[in-house]
């Protein structure tokens, strides 16, 4: 290595031609320059003036659109490429997108009928559990009235039998398909939420502090402002508020 | 035939009040005295235009010794009336001198047969 080895980087030239962009850089710099006479001169006087400021802002508009029109020109092979290979894995994404939403419900459909069958397991042993009790209860009173301490030592067992049989019933069911290799992760069921409005009004009064609320609100207003052309829109909620400006 | 010359206040009335009024009425082949401005090709800067009217007076008896002629100065060089009349814009003589002048400031403007770039060189104020 000496100081003739060029540095890292030096053969990844920019993905635009530097030569045009430096062309309208000096452009650019040109009319930068003209701004500042007209802003030193303060306010315009003459019709003359006037017409220099027009052409000046004209210039400047197209300088503009040539900056622009060279800026997609210089974009549009990246953006080509970059279309060119979402075209190319876009179709497996969708096909493989598209079966695992045909997948799903099947296992939904499979874990909403095993969490019915545990529901019904579990009401099944709420009974038991609760027969189970009513029988230790009788069993401990006959005990108790005949004297029988072995007798209410097998009450108080089949007691705490139908206790700890009715809080496993009591349990909240959770269901989850396992993997069959152990290399995938277990689908349980997950709730979604969405809501279903029944009262437009009430949706609008409820959300009408939120930024974007309004700001739907203000570019519709806008709109119907800008559709009635020269004639008059009358509203309680708005007023039209008119500006002139040099097109 | 005896004849007047026609008087500045006759040849200057159309241009006059289409300066102060607007053009109101245009006969197409009939070119009207006064001050103009015209582009030559589209997108090209303006150039002054002149129509008057040239005629040879008998200064003795002030009559006219030959017809009236319209003649024409269109950038500098002598141009049928007629056939730019559809494409003259009426201009007061100070704007008509205000554009000679500019001219004068501006050699992008003497190109004006070739559109004008504004984008090339900003117009500046003075």
């Amino acid at each position: 290595m000496n100081d003739m080895t060029a540095p890292l980087g030096h053969n990844l030239p920019p993905p635009y031609d530097p030569a045009v962009l430096e062309a309208h850089a000096r452009s650019t710099m040109a009319f930068l320059d003209a701004a500042g006479e007209y802003l030193d001169l303060g306010t315009i006087e003459t019709e003359e003036q006037a017409g220099r400021l027009n052409d000046f802002i004209t210039g400047a508009r197209g300088l503009y659109k040539k900056i622009e029109d060279a800026r997609k020109a210089a974009k549009k092979p990246h953006d080509d490429a970059g279309k060119a290979v979402t075209a190319a894995f876009s179709p497996l994404l969708d096909r493989l997108e598209r079966t695992v939403e045909k997948m799903k419900p099947m296992l939904g459909d499979y874990l909403r009928r095993k969490e019915a069958a545990e529901r019904a397991e579990q009401a099944r042993q709420r009974a038991e559990a609760e027969e189970k009790a009513r029988q230790a209860a009788a069993l401990a009173a006959q005990a108790a009235a005949r004297n029988d301490i072995s007798g209410e030592i097998e009450a108080e067992r089949l007691a705490k039998e139908a206790a700890d049989q009715a809080k496993a019933a009591s349990r909240e069911v959770k269901v989850s398909a396992g993997s069959a290799t152990g290399a995938g992760r277990a689908v349980s069921m997950r709730e979604h939420r969405s809501g279903e409005i029944s009262n437009w009004n009430g949706a609008y009064y409820h959300f009408r502090e939120h930024p974007e609320l309004k700001a739907t609100l203000q570019r519709l207003t806008d709109a119907m402002f800008r559709a009635a052309g020269g004639g008059e829109i009358e509203v309680t909620w708005a007023k039209c508020i008119k500006e002139m400006k040099p097109a | 035939m005896i004849r007047q010359p026609s008087t500045a206040a006759q040849l200057y009335a159309w241009h006059a009040d289409a300066v102060r009024n607007g053009v109101t009425m245009v006969h197409d082949g009939w070119p009207e005295c006064g001050w103009y401005c015209t582009r030559l090709v589209k997108g090209g800067p303006f150039v002054p235009v002149k129509i008057w009217v040239e005629r040879e007076v008998d200064w003795d008896t002030g009559e006219l010794l030959g017809p009236e002629r319209m003649v024409c100065d269109c950038d500098g060089q002598r141009r049928d009336p007629e056939r730019l009349w559809s494409f003259l814009k009426p201009i007061s003589k100070a704007d008509y001198d205000a554009l000679v002048a500019r001219r004068e400031a501006l050699p992008a403007m003497r190109a004006t047969m070739v559109a004008m770039d504004l984008t090339a060189t900003p117009m500046r104020i003075r």
